[in-house]
């Protein structure tokens, strides 16, 4: 409910209807833009793991593989830009959101934000010395996500970042019992979905905390 | 509405902070109390929710400012100056009685 003019703007409201009208209504559209939406990151990330994850067993999963033609180097450059997508795409939504307020939320969100950069850079770092190869390195990857949702949903209370902590570390280990021919394809599914169903649970609550803002 | 009906609707409003009670400071204080306690949010970006002019929102805030609700930093960001603002805790509790306030009313009017 915008006021006009200047005039409008200074007068009281007509009504404690009106009044009402006008809290829930600003406060909704500040909860709608203010607020970091975690929806936003695990749509973005969902997406990114679907995408490379499948793409991989398409390659060299299964006992015939489907795109079994395709170089193994396309195979890295659909993970640099799956990775390169869901990075930049993070950074912007984090830096649009820190740009926006100042104080102890904009510093967790920034300490947040280094320790996933430490923490991927830090698994990238140990493949070598580890001697992994092909599924064995998502594997990591995928351990060390799963960690860091643990410790995120402990200390949030956050039932879904802890659930998806705990899901993706057992499926971690079922994917890697299995066997690499099909490893890809239940994180593709398992991995990748499981963030996108956490991005629909995350999202159903959000827009509940902006209604029970204001009721 | 006819002017005893307006005269009888404005005698049965309860007693509502005149700094609050009006459009753009309501809409102003509604949207800072979202803002996480110790958190601040930048001038613009406030500007921009509220579509004000950075003149006209800067006249509400002292008002509210003068009544102890909001504070207003300016500070520097490197060379770049930045505005900050946030609610009081003295703001929040204006905020939470004005709301408690209209709903006792509007409960009233309803039920």
């Amino acid at each position: 409910m915008m006021a006009n003019t200047w005039q409008d703007a200074d007068r009281p409201p007509r009504s404690p209807a009106e009044s009402l009208a006008i809290v829930e209504e600003a406060a909704a559209r500040a909860q709608a833009e203010l607020a970091f939406h975690d929806s936003v990151m695990y749509g973005v990330w969902g997406t990114a793991w679907l995408f490379a994850f499948g793409f991989t067993h398409l390659v060299v999963g299964g006992a015939r593989p489907v795109l079994g033609q395709v170089p193994p180097w396309a195979v890295g450059a659909v993970w640099a830009l799956a990775i390169g997508a869901g990075v930049l795409a993070s950074g912007v939504y984090g830096a649009r959101h820190s740009s926006a307020l100042s104080g102890h939320s904009s510093r967790m969100g920034a300490r947040i934000g280094m320790a996933w950069a430490v923490a991927m850079t830090a698994t990238a770092a140990s493949l070598v010395p580890l001697g992994l190869v092909e599924h064995q390195i998502g594997a990591l990857f995928v351990f060390a996500v799963a960690l860091l949702y643990l410790g995120q949903g402990s200390v949030f209370v956050d039932d879904v970042q802890l659930g998806i902590g705990v899901w993706l570390a057992a499926l971690n280990v079922v994917a890697l019992i299995l066997g690499p021919q099909i490893y890809n394809l239940l994180l593709a599914l398992g991995g990748g979905g499981a963030l996108l169903a956490g991005g629909l649970l995350a999202r159903r609550r959000e827009h509940r905390g902006t209604m029970a803002h204001v009721s | 509405m006819s002017a005893e009906g307006r005269q009888a609707a404005e005698r049965s409003l309860p007693e509502l902070d005149p700094v609050i009670h009006a459009q753009a400071r309501l809409r102003v204080m509604a949207t800072l109390s979202t803002v996480p306690d110790g958190d601040r949010l930048a001038f613009p970006r406030l500007q921009e929710l509220l579509d004000l002019t950075a003149g006209n929102l800067s006249t509400h805030l002292r008002k509210l400012e003068d009544a102890g609700y909001v504070r207003v930093d300016k500070e520097f960001r490197g060379r770049t100056p930045v505005t900050w603002v946030r609610l009081t805790a003295k703001g929040r509790a204006a905020f939470a009685a004005y709301l408690e306030d209209l709903r006792a009313f509007v409960g009233d009017d309803t039920g």
